[in-house]
């Protein structure tokens, strides 16, 4: 009779919990609801990899879950994580981890986990397994996309080449939005990796494949490196459908640091000046404000009464840009501001370099003063300067990079980088703080990555 | 004989003295009014030097002061050329001239005895309201082949009535129609703003091909701030599905799913505050907002969806009186469908209100329109899309008074004033 008893209340109890497990499924599976998720299903039949890695990828979804060791426990199975998540790059969609989960989409969280973990597996089994899936004649485009995410995180210089005929193509040659993003984030990330990749981007764009070098370029944008400007040249006298965007890339990068090739940039940037192309017009004027040292001052002041208001605009903000002042749309006060800088250059000039070379240190102190205040033709001034570093005084080597910071010239760079090696921490400090501020992002303590990122001169 | 030509000789000395000492004297006098004019000159210069120093401090001054005024929301003016300004021991009047809607500008003149200077400063206000843009993405904005953004003021007639320049492709309204990010602003071939192209600060606007940005292409000076969605709590009253003619009364309620059915209309009368978990307005359906009483707030928490030909719109055409908040987040969880208009190429869906998604991707790929604004994490405005921004929203919109940023500095000649002091 108690066994009766215990198994009538054991069927309630378990009728119970499987009618409200049914309930809570139907409350949010609805027929609408699992007909609107049914696209994110999970394409094909799921082993035990593929689980794993599922759950490990839902688990991400909750707050508070710390993606190190989620990626730590995606690559926990070594080579045999690799094909389940190849497949989950391709498919953009999470696997079951168990039955009840609803489908889920690849989110770009869970996607950047995915890429952590595969970048901490051995590359050479990950190229195995991407080459033989590439090689198939059958190789959908998803395949092809989660290539260039996964080239991406362990690719080298070698791949720049190739991540282009990687890229699905629509039927037209061009690529769709998936690609172009994945494109560019591939590039962007070995470009990011390895500084030397610059050298292949240049063969890259050179092929005059103009799908492919836009993504380049917008990710060369990103890198804000000063060795950029040489390609944005290139790429702006010779061709012709990716010239206006590799002027825009200039503003993003800056001066090069070699002011040679600044000014025949800029020298070849005022031939360009097309009053019948004014969109043109303005991205040559943006771009001589961001190169230009004092050149072709006069040349925008004489456009800022232009007709057309877009390039009185550019003009203007070039010659802020190139001033560092806010002076107005006047073309004679600007005048006035260039002839009094043009004239500290000739007269005044020459007495103050005497200074710099003076053994008494209120005397450089002096100069240096005056020197800060300058806007224009900064790399000469800076030239100047520089031997100031080499002096045994840190106090006037301090003062020096301060200087140096404030003129914002990148020959500099290298002298200031040299400094970084020193014995006395505060000159150290103050190369630190000008390097930051001449190439516009944190200067690594590791001297071989620094040195990478110096332009060569 | 000998002792006449002594004589003679006594008077001659006395007479080649005196001789030289009236040219000593006449000599001394001289180098004196020299010294004295000198020292006068020095003076005089040295005094002029001064006034013009305190002339120009107190120009600034003024100017500083003008702008103080103008941060808390009076007038810049200060004094008058006929009632200056008393500044220590010397004077200063401002004036204030609105040179747009946008500019303003100040000239300060100082007075310092006999010296005066004048200063002028050109100054953009800024409305404290984050609807400042006709779109805006907080990471980037792209806009595509043929995309369109211009802007029109809904204070002052329809859109269609103030769409009266230029003509085909290029027919547009205003030229306040900013598109903007914290991020890049990128424009591909044939793509046109009417308006600014503003990029985040450090970041860049690229206008490619022959697309075309009307206004400035300058950056930000610093990034806009998108505030958190703080979504209200209300009594869920379940799913509404539109079969037929539907009114929501005005009040504050929320619902699981709310579907306007093909070709059918709901009516929410204001003010509503209305909490959905989805929304769906299917092909042909519309959404009237009857704003007579007030103005409607939507709140959506996943999934927006305007199929083709679908219309969300108070009935006064207003965007200022529909507010559409998605906490709708595609990034963390892409199966939330942010759909726009995605299937129709030659449909004509649209939206008069603002739409403000800070947590999703938002992109739109056909003939949708969009009068009022849109904010949201990146913006993709694709082929034919078409967003014209209310100018209303700035001043409907503004939570208190506007922050000027400087435009130019110059000094200017100084006119001294009729019957001046």
């Amino acid at each position: 009779m108690l066994n009766v008893s215990i198994r009538s209340c054991a069927t309630i109890v378990l009728a119970l919990a499987l009618g409200s497990h049914a309930f809570a499924l139907g409350d949010v599976l609805d027929p609408q609801e699992r007909a609107r998720l049914a696209r994110y299903e999970w394409p094909g039949p799921l082993d035990d990899g593929l689980r794993r890695a599922g759950a490990v990828l839902r688990s991400a979804r909750v707050a508070g879950r710390d993606p190190e060791s989620l990626a730590r426990r995606l690559a926990e199975p070594g080579a045999a994580a690799i094909g389940p998540l190849l497949d989950v790059l391709a498919h953009a969609r999470v696997p079951k981890g168990v039955d009840s989960d609803l489908p889920q989409a690849l989110s770009e969280p869970q996607r950047a986990l995915v890429l952590a973990a595969i970048a901490r597996l051995q590359n050479p089994a990950v190229r195995t397994e991407l080459d033989r899936r590439l090689s198939e004649t059958t190789a959908s485009e998803g395949t092809r996309i989660a290539a260039l995410h996964v080239i991406g995180v362990i690719g080298g210089p070698g791949d720049i080449v190739r991540l282009a005929s990687i890229a699905p193509r629509r039927a037209d040659g061009q690529l769709d939005d998936a690609a172009r993003s994945a494109l560019r984030g591939a590039f962007s990330a070995i470009l990011r990796r390895e500084p030397s990749a610059l050298r292949v981007a240049e063969q890259v764009l050179r092929k005059r494949d103009a799908t492919v070098g836009k993504e380049l370029l917008f990710a060369l944008a990103e890198l804000r490196d000063a060795r950029v400007v040489r390609l944005c040249f290139d790429v702006a006298r010779n061709d012709p459908k990716l010239s206006q965007q590799a002027l825009a890339l200039v503003r993003q990068s800056g001066r090069s640091g070699e002011p040679e090739l600044d000014r025949q940039f800029s020298t070849w940037l005022v031939s360009q000046i097309d009053p019948q192309r004014p969109e043109w017009t303005r991205a040559v004027l943006l771009a001589i404000g961001a190169l230009d040292e004092g050149d072709c001052v006069e040349t925008l002041i004489g456009l800022i009464d232009d007709t057309n208001l877009g390039v009185r605009e550019s003009a203007l903000s070039a010659l802020r840009s190139i001033g560092g002042s806010t002076l107005g749309a006047d073309g004679d006060a600007w005048m006035a501001w260039y002839g009094r800088e043009v004239a500290w250059m000739t007269s005044e000039r020459p007495r103050w370099v005497e200074n710099l070379k003076d053994e008494s240190p209120s005397k450089v102190v002096d100069a240096l003063q005056a020197y800060s205040d300058r806007r224009l033709f900064q790399s000469q001034l800076a030239r100047d300067v520089l031997p100031l570093l080499e002096r045994d005084e840190p106090g006037l080597q301090e003062l020096a990079c301060e200087t140096l910071a404030r003129l914002g010239s990148r020959v500099a760079v290298p002298a200031l980088a040299a400094e970084l090696s020193g014995h006395d921490p505060a000159v150290e400090g103050a190369a630190r703080r000008a390097l930051t501020k001449l190439l516009g992002r944190e200067v690594p303590h590791d001297f071989a990555a620094l040195q990478a990122m110096i332009p060569a001169n | 004989m000998k002792l006449a030509n002594l004589r003679q000789s006594a008077k001659s000395r006395r007479g080649t003295i005196a001789l030289v000492m009236m040219i000593a004297l006449v000599g001394l006098a001289g180098l004196s009014l020299a010294l004295l004019s000198t020292a006068l000159s020095g003076g005089r210069s040295q005094r002029n030097d001064r006034e013009r120093s305190d002339a120009h401090y107190v120009c600034q001054a003024g100017l500083s002061n003008a702008v103080f005024n103008l941060q808390r929301g009076v007038s810049g003016a200060l004094g008058a050329a006929d009632a200056p300004v008393q500044w220590g021991s010397s004077r200063y009047w401002v004036e204030e001239t609105n040179l747009t809607a946008e500019l303003v500008q100040l000239r300060a003149s100082g007075l310092d005895d006999r010296t005066g200077l004048s200063m002028e400063l050109v100054l953009r206000r800024v409305p404290d309201t984050i609807w400042r843009y006709a779109a805006f993405g907080d990471e980037f904005l792209h806009m595509d082949s043929n995309a369109r953004v211009d802007s029109y003021n809904s204070v002052l007639g329809t859109y269609a009535a103030q769409a009266i320049n230029g003509s085909g492709s290029n027919q547009h309204g205003l030229t306040n129609g900013d598109v903007g990010s914290n991020g890049d602003v990128t424009m591909d071939q044939n793509s046109k703003v009417w308006g600014d192209a503003t990029a985040g600060p450090e970041h860049t606007s690229t206008v490619l091909g022959n697309a075309v940005v009307t206004g400035s292409l300058a950056p930000a000076s610093q990034p806009l701030e998108l505030p958190a969605i703080n979504v209200p709590s209300y009594a869920s009253l379940g799913a509404l599905t539109v079969s037929g003619a539907t009114t929501i009364p005005s009040g504050n309620r929320a619902y699981t799913n709310l579907t306007v059915n093909n070709n059918k209309t709901l009516t929410i009368n204001g003010p509503a505050r209305i909490v959905v978990t989805n929304l769906r307005v299917k092909s042909g359906g519309r959404i009237n907002i009857n704003a007579t009483g007030g103005p409607v707030e939507i709140w959506v928490i996943d999934d927006f969806i305007l199929d083709s030909n679908a219309v969300m719109a108070p009935t006064n055409f207003k965007p200022e009186n529909l507010k559409l908040n998605l906490l709708s987040d595609n990034v963390i969880n892409p199966e939330v469908a942010i759909e726009i208009d995605t299937l129709s190429f030659n449909s004509n869906t649209q939206l008069y209100g603002t739409l403000y998604a800070p947590n999703a991707r938002i992109e739109i790929n056909s003939n949708f329109q969009l009068f009022g604004a849109i904010i949201a994490r990146s913006i993709d405005l694709d082929s034919n899309c078409r967003v014209h921004f209310d100018e209303a929203l700035l001043a409907a919109t503004a939570a208190g008074d506007p922050t000027y940023e400087t435009v130019y500095w110059r000094e200017i000649p100084f006119v001294e004033p009729a019957g001046a002091p």
